[in-house]
C-alpha cells in the first residue's frame, strides 16, 4: 500500500495534512517495535524468573512508571476525555476512579510482594496447596484475559484506522489483526524488561503531551480556566446538567445503586488484575513494591489531572455535539483537540498529532501486550510447570511463548469474529470478575487466618459463576440499544455491575466455606502473615511458593 | 476481619514485632478511612440526594470540587503513607529482617544490578 493510498482518508478529523506524517509515523512506530524485538529475542531464556519478572531488579522509580504506565491504557487515554466531553460529571467521576484504584493496590502491595508470589494461582495457593486452587486460577485468568483481549484489539483495530483514515469496516478488520500479529509477536518474543522499557517511554511522552494540549487549549480561553469551564457547559448537550450526575446514558432506572456499584466495582477490579500483579512481583522487596506505587499514584494523579483537563477543553472548544457527530462515544475527542487547538496548515499542529497518534499506538500496544504477558506467564506457571516436574526452563520458556501466541490468537480470532456487534460490555465482565473472584480471595488469603481450601474456592467459583449468570442477565447484553442483542429481552437483572451482588457473595461464601470445612486453619498463620507484613523470607514449607 | 498476629499483652513486653505490627496497621487504617470516607460521599451521598449539583463558583459544582479534592487528598495521602512506612514501620522492620533473604529472589536477583533495573 502506499501513502497515497492510505492518505485517501474517508473520515478526516485531523485533515490531510497530517494524514501522511501520521501514516510514517505508525510504520516507523510498528518497524521501530519489530527492530525492538528482535533484538531481544535470545535473552533470558534459560531463566524464567528474568524473563517473567526481569529476575526482581527492577526499582521502585522503573517499576512506579511502568505501573503507572500500565493504568495509561488506550481506553483511559480515549474513553475519558470523551466521556467527560459527552457526560460532564459522570465521566469526570470515571477518570477519579483511575486514581483511587492506586490507593487499593498501595495497601495491597507490600503484603503481595512479600509473598514472593507473582501468578494468580501461587497467590492462591498461598492458603489452599494442591491443584483445585492452580485450576480455579487459570480458569479465572482465562475469564479475564480473552475479554479484555478481544476488547482491546478491536479497539486498537479501530483507532488505527481512523488515524490512518480508512474507517471502513475491511480496514478495521486488516488494522485489527495486524495489531494482533504485533502484539502475539512482542509478548512471545519479549519479556517483562522489554514491556516495562516500552511502559517507561510511555509515560513521559503521554504527560508531556497532555500537558501541551491542554496548555494550548487554555491558551484559546486567554489562560482562564473558569472561562474554559464556562465554554465547556454552554456547549454540552445539557448546559444545565452537565456538571451533575445524570447525564451518562447507561443507567435508565435504579441510578443510585448502578453508580455505587460501578465505581466501587472498577476501583477493586482494576487493582487486582493479574498483570498488576506480576508487575508488584517484579519489584526487589515490599517496601519497593509499596515504594512503586507510592510513584506511580504521582503520575497517575497527574494524569488525571491532565485527562479530566482535556475532556472539558474538548467541549470548550468543540462542542460535545460535534465530539459526539464525529464518535458516539467521544474517542476520537483527543485527536480532535489536538488538530482544534492550533491553526490548519502548521507544522506545530502536525507534529502534535502526529505525537498524539504515537501515544495512541504505543497505549495500544503496551496495555493489549502486557495483559497477554500476564496471562501467558500465569497458564504457563500454574498449569504447566505444575503438571510436569522435571522440565528445563527453557522449556518453560517455549511453553510461555506458545501460550502467549495461543491466547493472541483466541483473542484475535473473538475479535474478528464480534466485530459487527457491541461487546465493549466485556471489559466490565472481566473487571466484575476480578472484583468477584480475586480481591476477596486476595484480602481473605491475605488477612484472614480460617480462610482454608473450600472457603476459596467456594468463593472463586460462586464469584465467576454469579459474574456469568447476572452479565447474561443484564441490560448489557439484552433489552437496551446498546446491548450486545438490542432486539431481544430476556434481561431481568436491573443492574450493569453483577458485582453488586457477586463480591459480596464471594465474601459470604468464602466465610461460610472456611468455617464448615473439617479443614484445620494452619497453624502457622502468624507467622505466615509477619512474614507478607515485614519480608523477612521465614516461609513454611505447605505454603512454599514453588510447590504449594 | 482480624488480624491475628501473635498475640500481645497489656502488661507484656512490647516486641519490635508488636511495634511494627502497630505501626503498619495503624498507618493502613488511617490512610483507608482518608480515602474510603470521600470516596463513599461521592459515589453513595452525592448522586443521591443532588448535592452534586449545587454551584458554589462560577459553573462549578460541588461535585466536581469534591472530586477534585479527593485527588488532591489521595496524592497527599499516599505521600503520607509512604512518608509513615518509610521513616516509622520500615526501620521496625530491619533489626527483625536484616541477614535474612527476600522472599521469591533467588541467588543475587534481589540486589538489582548497575542500570538499575
Amino acid at each position: 500500500m502506499s501513502l497515497a493510498i492510505l492518505s485517501t482518508g474517508a473520515l478526516d478529523s485531523i485533515g490531510s495534512d497530517a494524514r501522511r506524517p501520521v501514516i510514517i509515523a505508525f510504520l516507523l512506530f510498528v518497524s521501530g517495535s519489530l527492530l525492538w524485538l528482535f533484538a531481544l529475542v535470545a535473552a533470558h531464556q534459560d531463566d524464567p524468573d528474568r524473563f517473567y519478572v526481569a529476575g526482581r531488579r527492577l526499582s521502585p522509580t522503573v517499576n512506579g512508571f511502568a505501573m503507572a504506565g500500565e493504568q495509561i491504557s488506550a481506553v483511559a487515554l480515549l474513553a475519558i476525555p470523551g466521556g467527560i466531553a459527552l457526560f460532564g460529571y459522570d465521566g469526570f467521576t470515571v477518570a477519579v476512579d483511575v486514581l483511587l484504584t492506586m490507593g487499593v493496590m498501595l495497601l495491597l502491595a507490600q503484603r503481595t510482594r512479600n509473598t514472593g508470589r507473582y501468578t494468580l494461582g501461587e497467590l492462591f495457593a498461598l492458603r489452599a496447596p494442591g491443584p483445585g486452587p492452580r485450576i480455579a486460577a487459570a480458569l479465572v485468568t482465562l475469564a479475564i484475559t480473552l475479554p479484555v483481549l478481544t476488547v482491546q484489539l478491536r479497539a486498537a483495530g479501530i483507532s488505527v484506522s481512523l488515524l490512518i483514515g480508512m474507517p471502513t469496516d475491511s480496514a478495521q478488520l486488516i488494522c485489527t489483526i495486524l495489531i494482533g500479529f504485533l502484539v502475539a509477536c512482542f509478548a512471545a518474543i519479549g519479556d517483562l524488561r522489554g514491556i516495562t522499557f516500552m511502559q517507561v517511554v510511555k509515560v513521559p511522552l503521554c504527560l508531556i503531551t497532555l500537558a501541551v494540549v491542554t496548555l494550548l487549549a487554555l491558551r484559546r480561553f486567554e489562560w482562564d480556566p473558569g472561562h474554559l469551564l464556562g465554554a465547556a457547559v454552554n456547549r454540552s448537550l445539557a448546559p444545565d446538567k452537565y456538571l451533575s450526575p445524570g447525564l451518562w446514558p447507561y443507567w435508565t432506572s435504579l441510578r443510585p445503586l448502578n453508580s455505587v456499584g460501578e465505581h466501587i466495582i472498577a476501583i477493586l477490579g482494576t487493582a487486582v488484575a493479574p498483570h498488576l500483579l506480576l508487575r508488584i512481583g517484579a519489584s526487589r522487596s515490599g517496601p519497593a513494591a509499596r515504594r512503586s506505587i507510592s510513584i506511580a499514584s504521582a503520575l497517575v494523579g497527574m494524569f488525571t489531572v491532565l485527562l479530566i483537563a482535556t475532556g472539558f477543553a474538548s467541549a470548550a472548544l468543540l462542542g460535545s455535539k460535534n465530539i459526539g457527530a464525529a464518535d458516539g462515544n467521544g474517542q476520537s475527542s483527543l485527536l480532535l483537540l489536538a488538530s482544534g487547538v492550533l491553526d490548519d496548515g502548521s507544522s506545530a499542529r502536525v507534529a502534535l498529532i502526529t505525537t498524539i497518534a504515537c501515544v495512541t499506538f504505543l497505549a495500544v500496544f503496551t496495555a493489549v501486550t502486557s495483559v497477554a504477558f500476564a496471562a501467558a506467564v500465569s497458564l504457563t506457571r500454574d498449569v504447566f510447570a505444575r503438571r510436569l516436574r522435571r522440565h528445563s526452563n527453557t522449556a518453560e520458556v517455549r511453553t510461555l511463548r506458545l501460550a502467549v501466541v495461543l491466547l493472541c490468537t483466541a483473542g484475535l480470532s473473538l475479535s474478528v469474529a464480534t466485530h459487527h456487534y457491541q461487546v465493549e460490555f466485556l471489559v466490565n465482565f472481566a473487571i466484575n470478575v476480578a472484583a468477584s473472584c480475586i480481591f476477596p480471595a486476595l484480602i481473605c488469603s491475605l488477612f484472614w487466618q480460617k480462610f482454608n481450601r473450600r472457603g476459596l474456592l467456594w468463593s472463586v467459583y460462586c464469584g465467576l459463576a454469579l459474574c456469568t449468570l447476572l452479565t447474561v442477565f443484564s441490560p448489557e447484553v439484552s433489552g437496551t440499544t446498546y446491548a450486545l442483542w438490542p432486539d431481544t429481552d430476556f434481561a431481568w437483572y436491573p443492574f450493569h455491575t453483577p458485582g453488586l451482588i457477586s463480591v459480596p457473595a464471594a465474601f459470604l461464601l468464602g466465610w461460610i466455606g472456611s468455617v464448615t470445612s473439617q479443614e484445620a486453619p494452619p497453624s502457622c498463620f502468624p507467622d505466615i502473615e509477619y512474614t507478607m507484613a515485614t519480608d523477612t523470607g521465614e516461609r513454611p514449607a505447605a505454603a512454599s511458593p514453588h510447590y504449594g | 476481619m482480624h488480624s491475628p498476629f501473635t498475640p500481645t499483652s497489656a502488661d507484656g513486653p512490647r516486641t519490635p514485632r508488636h511495634a511494627f505490627r502497630e505501626a503498619l496497621h495503624g498507618t493502613r487504617r488511617t490512610f483507608l478511612a482518608v480515602n474510603a470516607i470521600p470516596l463513599a460521599v461521592s459515589v453513595a451521598l452525592l448522586p443521591a440526594t443532588n448535592l452534586a449539583s449545587v454551584r458554589v463558583a462560577g459553573h462549578l459544582t460541588i461535585g466536581v470540587v469534591w472530586g477534585l479534592l479527593q485527588c488532591v487528598l489521595f496524592v497527599t495521602s499516599t505521600w503520607w503513607y509512604e512518608l509513615r512506612c518509610t521513616r516509622a514501620c520500615d526501620p521496625l522492620d530491619q533489626p527483625v529482617t536484616s541477614g535474612t533473604p527476600q522472599p521469591g529472589n533467588r541467588g543475587t536477583s534481589g540486589g538489582g544490578n548497575r542500570h538499575g533495573w
